[in-house]
């Protein structure tokens, strides 16, 4: 026994040192792209023996109930990641409830503190903070509710009992734009111009996907620059403004760096304005890069507008929940972490993007077909 | 007596252009005169413009002694039903009908519930925010909405390619409400009731019928606001607008409108809104980091409630 569960934790060690990158499917109906190996391995998942029946799938969280706090429900990425969790629980027989933080890091905290009272089987947050959900985050400890944190963790020397972390790598969403951008002007031998719509810079968020981007171009300075960053707060009016004022400032400027799908809305439409949202391959395109790949990021690589999209698959991350879920109150054990590299997306495979989903239909999803983390739980259709 | 009174409101408008004008100077030598450049003006006076739009409504309302809240939800709400009529094919110029009619609307509840009830503004204004912002949620499941028909861009437009369709929607409404101010009964009637609503109900004004219209006339903006917005941004979401009450509040205060009602004009609600969004141009033509960005709008903010709680002390003083 003792040799057993020092075999897993050395797993998950494991498993928290090297991360893990997904290569999810962005349908629910098709099976991912294999481009990551051995996923449950690397995940540290421990497979185990399947104890008493399967049980029906619209069973598996009959009288559970999950609390999932989001940090703001007031985008197209919150909302289907909100929704499809949702329809998931629900679909499996439990409870869930939302709670929507509105982007306020002390009511998020708040609302930590008043689920204690609601005694959930798991709650599910996603952090504002890092640092300031913490304490909240303890007293759930103290009160036994075991948490999943979504999309953002918390600090690595934080003292709480997580019981699983899944987690995009931000910083690559960044990372992976500044990459394409690198590239693209060491084919063309034309240092890139880039101007940056941040979001709100006092989430840690936007923090991790501007150090992400600036840290590429940084190190490869004589490739690209980034000669203006404003802040726009995930706002679409005030990325509008962020980006004439900043092109009117900067007319070299020949390269946008977008930092959420919500406010890439307001930044196309500032070059529409401007008269250069220009398709790609034409004189005169302006590179344009952006985060998330939801259904307005599809259609902008559709049209050519947009070049390139850091996938950030909100499905994903709610299937992934919904699934440790079940297998958390079935008894099994869950990896301390799943960690995402992010996939970019083109107009070469902009078709396999989750945005394509019918964002209307959330609830007639079903569950995901994907390899990120495979559910231990024996259950019948 | 008459003439303290013009002195004062001299000095008012005489600071506010020296502000303007300094901050004209400061960022236009720190830009190196990238913002005095046409393109960049137009960038000014369009960012400007739905502050100024939903500013003068905030105006009517703050003349009152109230406060009008509710208008980031009112134009979320409305811009997110205006874009779903739009997606279903409900002809266009019947969607900016609606959308007038939608904004003017909540504006009716709110002066319903101050003007004949009584309510305090404040929290009538701030629970119809929460109410309209969810009930669009609501009815669009939070998602962002796209795919208006092109006809919708128009009014973003620029009228001979020089004037920006949304300056000079805001010009219109500020030589409207310039009009309705200066040289109607109900002008009239409406500082009367902000200034002393007590005498103005001795004197035979119905002083719940003029709070209910200011009301009203905020919604209306918001409505007009949502159409606005709708256009430059050819999509409507529940992001699309963030405090933008308070963009509108500091506008109109910064114009010399006083928060203890029964003062302010229509030409500094518009000075005011286009310093605001000067000061933001500004700040990012020079690349000045958001946290800096910051501290320099929190310090205007900070001198605006300076000068009316000034303004408010010379009062009592005469």
């Amino acid at each position: 026994m003792r040799k057993r569960i020092l075999l897993a934790a050395g797993l998950m060690i494991a498993a928290m040192l090297t991360g893990c990158s997904t290569g999810a499917s962005n349908t629910p109906q098709e099976p991912a792209e294999a481009q990551v190996e051995a996923v449950e391995e690397e995940n540290g998942q421990e497979s185990k023996d399947v104890s008493g029946e399967p049980v029906a799938a619209s069973k598996l969280l009959e009288g559970k109930k999950v609390i999932y706090i989001n940090s703001n429900v007031n985008d197209d990425w919150n909302v289907i990641s909100t929704k499809y969790l949702e329809a998931l629980v629900k679909g499996a027989g439990g409870e869930c409830i939302i709670y929507n933080a509105e982007g306020d890091s002390a009511k998020q905290a708040q609302m930590v503190d008043d689920s204690i009272a609601a005694k959930p089987d798991v709650l599910v947050v996603k952090p504002i903070d890092q640092a300031a959900i913490v304490p909240a985050l303890q007293r759930l400890n103290e009160a036994g509710i075991p948490i999943i944190t979504l999309d953002m963790g918390i600090f690595k020397d934080a003292d709480v009992n997580i019981l699983c972390a899944i987690q995009t790598d931000q910083e690559s969403l960044g990372a992976i734009n500044a990459q394409y951008i690198v590239d693209k002007a060491k084919e063309t031998g034309k240092k890139a111009k880039i101007v940056t719509v941040l979001g709100d810079m006092s989430s840690d968020l936007a923090q991790m996907r501007q150090r992400g981007f600036n840290e590429v171009i940084e190190a490869n300075a004589e490739y690209a620059e980034v000669l203006a960053e404003t802040e726009s707060k995930w706002d679409p009016s005030q990325a509008y403004t962020a980006v004439k004022d900043m092109m009117t400032a900067h007319p070299e400027a020949d390269t946008v760096f977008c930092c959420a799908d919500g406010m890439g809305i307001g930044a196309l439409q500032a070059l529409n304005d401007m008269g250069k949202q220009i398709p790609a391959g034409e004189e005169g395109h302006i590179t344009f890069v952006s985060i998330d790949c939801d259904p307005n990021g599809c259609k902008g690589i559709e049209n050519g507008f947009i070049d390139q999209e850091a996938e950030h698959n909100a499905a994903l991350h709610s299937d992934i929940a919904f699934k440790m879920i079940v297998d958390y109150v079935n008894g099994y054990e869950l990896p301390e972490h799943v960690f995402f590299q992010t996939t970019a997306r083109n107009i070469e495979n902009v078709a396999d993007a989750w945005g394509n989903l019918d964002v209307k239909n959330v609830s007639g999803w079903g569950w995901m077909e994907q390899d990120a983390y495979v559910m231990q739980t024996a259950y019948t259709e | 007596m008459k003439e303290k009174k013009g002195r004062f409101q001299f000095g008012q408008m005489g600071g506010l252009i020296i502000l303007a004008v300094f901050i004209t100077a400061f960022f236009g030598i720190a830009t190196k005169g990238v913002l005095l450049s046409s393109q960049n003006i137009s960038n000014i006076l369009v960012s400007a413009s739905l502050n100024g739009v939903i500013g003068i409504g905030m105006t009517f309302v703050l003349i009152t002694g109230g406060i009008d809240l509710s208008v980031t939800g009112n134009i979320i709400m409305t811009s997110l039903f205006l874009g779903s009529m739009m997606l279903l094919g409900v002809p266009w110029f019947l969607c900016l009908l609606m959308a007038l009619v939608i904004g003017s609307m909540v504006g009716l509840v709110n002066g319903i519930s101050i003007g004949r009830f009584g309510m305090v503004a404040f929290v009538v204004t701030m629970a119809m925010n929460n109410i309209t912002s969810g009930i669009g949620k609501l009815y669009t499941n939070g998602l962002t909405q796209y795919g208006f028909p092109k006809i919708h861009e128009i009014i973003c437009g620029s009228l001979f390619g020089v004037i920006p369709g949304p300056v000079l929607l805001m010009a219109v409404v500020a030589v409207l409400a310039f009009i309705i101010l200066k040289y109607t009964d109900y002008g009239r009637q409406l500082y009367a009731v902000g200034g002393n609503p007590k005498a103005a109900w001795m004197s035979g004004i119905n002083n719940r019928r003029i709070i209910m219209t200011a009301y009203v006339i905020s919604g209306f903006l918001c409505g007009l606001g949502a159409v606005l917005m709708t256009s430059k941004l050819m999509s409507a979401s529940s992001s699309m607008v963030t405090a933008t009450e308070m963009d509108a509040i500091a506008a109109a205060v910064l114009g010399g409108t006083s928060l203890a009602g029964g003062v302010g004009t229509v030409g500094g609600t518009i000075i005011g809104a286009i310093t605001i969004a000067m000061i933001t141009n500004g700040l990012n033509l020079m690349g000045v980091s958001p946290f800096a960005q910051q501290i320099v709008k929190g310090v205007i903010i900070f001198a605006v409630v300076a000068i009316d709680s000034f303004q408010k002390s010379r009062r009592s003083a005469e």
